[in-house]
Order: structure tokens, then sequence, then C-alpha cells
């Protein structure tokens, strides 16, 4: 069985079906990229791996590491180790940030962390994300530029070391600089056997941190899977292949086949 | 600058009055703090700021009773008067917190900040005016009210206002009130934190700023470990 094994997946939001089936295999210590136009529904799959109520699923099945998730609160599937990197974190009035990162951290430890490790685990966090330290006073978002509400979500990944880091668009707003700082976060915690499903529409992250595997989303359906050349294609080509080789229109999803790249099946023992 | 403080914790008063006069140049800085209380508070006030005068008023309600303030201060020429009031409200609990500022000197200043969680079926008001007189030219004044509303059951009420009838004032009053968004709760909830959790930590950064303007260090260790282990 794969590390995160997705299974017919439908889910819809205020009456609106937005993920029509979607199946889908990732092993573990995989970077697997999740690409498509906006609004087929990538962010809407993340969304639902991390359990927003915003979402019904109405059909289907998600397991990490062979633990059913469908159903489970976002506070229990975080504690199953999996982590979302907001697309647009929200600014929450009244919480000091450093009182929600100690509250987090606390609520994946069996013992309380004691201050000095905190501090400690903190002030390197801040480092790593480039982040002056002074922000952990601040309200959680508050008046941060979108830059800064980016390296915050990976601030929080690198405090929480997640199994299953899942990042929605981390590079949007993000520099140059900036994008080679969270592709060394995201290739140290990589390392240290984090599995992570990124959504971007741009090839520069993914250049810094050598994808695996992707599948584009169409009309709420994996309509193609791939190696890292496939992200490669789309950067440099657009979806329009998608309809002029795999008959895939992508404004109306008609041809539902998903067509799957024989690297991908190799790489999960298929025959 | 003659400067004062009182400090009441828990009172055993159930009507107090804070009737009083600051005499010109005069400072006080009044803590109203209650933990433990549960009786009913009713709290009354007409109070005079003279030229220069300063008053200073922080009151902290964690206690699990039913409140009604109605305090209304006068500042003269060069006088100030900043309140902090933090309150939190559960169960069926009634607090009523009316704040009004006359200004009838130049250059006087008042800030009154009111912060509030409520839970449950509990109802809290936030009522304020600053009124700015004819002649009280070069007054700054400010109301502001923000409260939560955790349960969405609970009935809440921020209403303050201004009443300017000079020129050249700097005048201003801000209400916010609602329950915490769904994204915001989505996101604290996505870091492993249950959703009372999640309402503890809004409470504590709600309330926390006016506890830790308590001067009793004890008394203010007491005050934030009541709100840490709150709801």
């Amino acid at each position: 069985m794969s590390f995160i094994t997705i299974r017919n997946l439908h889910a819809s939001a205020e009456g609106r079906e937005i993920l029509k089936g979607v199946d889908l295999d990732i092993e573990k210590g995989e970077v697997f990229g999740l690409l498509g136009p906006n609004g087929h529904g990538k962010s809407t799959l993340l969304s639902c791996l991390m359990g927003n109520p915003r979402y019904e699923i109405t059909e289907g099945s998600i397991k990490v590491d062979g633990t059913e998730i469908v159903g489970l609160g976002p506070d229990e599937i975080s504690k199953l180790g999996v982590f979302y990197c907001f697309q647009n974190p929200p600014e929450v009035q009244g919480v000091v940030s450093m009182d929600f990162y100690k509250a987090a951290i606390n609520a994946h430890r069996e013992k309380r962390i004691s201050l000095p490790e905190f501090y400690s685990e903190l002030k390197g966090a801040y480092r790593a994300a480039g982040l002056p330290e002074e922000m952990m006073e601040r309200h959680l978002n508050e008046g941060f530029s979108g830059g800064e509400k980016k390296r915050n979500e990976v601030l929080q990944m690198l405090l929480l070391k997640p199994r299953v880091a899942m990042l929605d668009e981390i590079d949007s707003g993000l520099d140059v600089d900036a994008i080679r700082s969270v592709g060394e976060n995201i290739n140290t915690l990589g390392q240290q056997g984090t599995t992570f499903i990124i959504v971007s529409h741009y090839a520069r992250l993914f250049e810094e941190i050598h994808p695996t595997r992707a599948a584009v989303i169409i009309q709420g359906r994996v309509a193609l899977t791939g190696g890292p050349e496939l992200i490669q294609r789309v950067d440099t080509e657009g979806y329009g292949f998608l309809r002029d080789e795999y008959g895939i229109d992508i404004s109306r999803g008609e041809k539902r086949e998903t067509i799957e790249d024989p690297f991908a099946a190799a790489m999960r023992g298929r025959k | 600058m003659a400067q004062d403080s009182i400090l009441l914790v828990d009172s055993k008063v159930d009507n107090l009055d804070l009737s009083r006069t600051l005499a010109a140049g005069e400072s006080l800085d009044l803590q109203l703090v209650n933990l433990d209380r549960t009786a009913p508070l009713k709290l009354t006030g007409q109070i005079t700021l003279e030229e220069g005068a300063h008053l200073r008023l922080v009151e902290v309600d964690l206690g699990r009773f039913d409140c009604r303030v109605d305090l209304t201060v006068t500042c003269l020429e060069d006088s100030s008067f900043d309140a902090d009031i933090a309150a939190l409200n559960e169960g069926n609990e009634t607090k009523v917190y009316a704040f009004n500022v006359i200004h009838i000197g130049k250059r006087s200043e008042s800030l009154t900040s009111m912060r509030g969680v409520c839970s449950d079926t509990s109802r809290m008001e936030f009522l304020g005016s600053s009124d700015i007189r004819r002649g009280a030219a070069k007054t700054h004044t400010r109301q502001e009210g923000k409260i939560v509303n955790l349960s969405g059951r609970a009935k809440c009420i921020a209403s303050p206002s201004l009443l300017i009838s000079e020129e050249d004032v700097y005048a201003s009053h801000g209400a916010s009130m609602g329950s915490v968004p769904d994204t915001d709760m989505f996101y604290l909830m996505s870091r492993g934190l249950s959703r009372q959790a999640a309402e503890r930590l809004i409470t504590v950064g709600y309330l926390k700023p006016a506890c830790e303007l308590i001067a009793d260090r004890d008394v203010q260790a007491r005050a934030l470990a009541l709100l840490e282990s709150a709801l």
C-alpha cells in the first residue's frame, strides 16, 4: 500500500461538486507536484486532506500510512503528522504568534515542551525561515506582508516537523532568494523523511526541490500523472498538450481517462 | 505631581461608588480586578478630572458574575482619562459597561478600550460615549470596543458614540464584534489545536493585554493563570 492513498474522492462545497473522483497514490518520501489550471480542484484536494470542514467529502477514501482520515477533524489529522501551508494564511486577531506555536508544538507531544527548548527551536526556525525573531511577539500573521505570511508557514512547518507537508502555492509572492530559502528548507525536511505535496504554477520552486512525480488535476480529477518531465512540459507549453495529445478539454474535461506514466507504475511495483 | 494607586481585588462590596474629584495635577491609577467574584456587582461613579489631572483605570472581570458599570468622567483642561477593560462572560452572565467621557476643557484626552469574550448564552454590552463640548478645542478622544462571540448564542453589543460640539478636535471610535471566522478556526486546528484549545488561545489573546496592566505581580499572575484555564 502507498503512503498516501486516495481513492475515488468526491468533495463538494456549498452544494457544488468540486472533486469528482480523484485517485492518487503517493509514496513515502516523495516530492509530489500537483499541477493544473486555476479553479480545477488542487487547493480543494489539499484542503480535504487537511479535513477542512468547509468541504463535504461525499464519497471516497484518503489513507495516510494506512489510517483512514476521512471523517477526522483537522486537529486529529495534524496529530497524525500532516501539515498544510495555506495559500492565503489568515490574520488571526488577538493570538500572539509565539503562544500559538507553543500550543501547536505541545499538541503534538505527550510531554509539554520546556521553555528553554521551545525558545531554542523557535529561534532556529526563525533563522531558517529568514524572519526576524521580533515577529514572534506579533499577532498571528496580522500586518504581515504576503512574503512574510508565506515564510511564516514555512516556519510553522519547521517547528512541527510533519510526516506529510502540503504546500499550496508557497512560492507565490516570494522573490528569488526567498524561493531558494524555501527550497532549502524543503530539502532539509525531505532528507529527514517528510513527504511533500506541492502545488505551484512555476518551475522555479520545482527546480530547487527535485520532484519525483507530478499529477495534473483537471475538472476535479487526476487527468495525467508523470515524472518530473511533466512539470517541465507544463511550464514550457502550458496545458494545451492535454487537449492535443490526450483529448482532454481543460475547459470541459470531456475525456476522463487517466493516462499513467509507466515509470510511476514501476515505482509502485506493478507489473 | 502626586500619584496614587488603588487596587481592589474581588471586592466584597456589591455596590461600588467610584465618585471623586481629582485635584489639579493629581494622578490616580485605579485597578479593579474580579477573579473569584460570584455576587452581582454594580459600579457607578461621577468622576471629575480638574486641570492637568490624570486617571488610569484598569478593570479585569474574569469571575462568574453579573456586572453593570456606569461611569461618567468629566475632563477639564489638560486632563486625561485612560481605561482598559477586559471581561469574560460564560453561562448566562450579563456584563454591561457604560463609559461616558465628557470633555469640557481644552487639550483634554481620553482613550477607552474595552475587550470581551462571550460564550454560552451570556450577554455583554460595551456602551460608551465621548462628548466634546464647545470650548474643548484640541481634545483627543477614542472609544473602542471588541467582543468575540465564541458560542454564537451569546448576545453582544458594542456601541461607542461621539458627540462633537467643537472644531479642531481629534475623535474616533471603533467597534468589532463577531464569532471567530471559520477560516481562522480551521487554521488554528490544522496545527493540532482542538476547538477548545483554539478558543482558549483566542480568549487569552483578547484579554491578556489588560491583565498585563495589573500592577500587583501576584494578582497579575493569578489573572493570567485563570485566563489560561478558562473555557
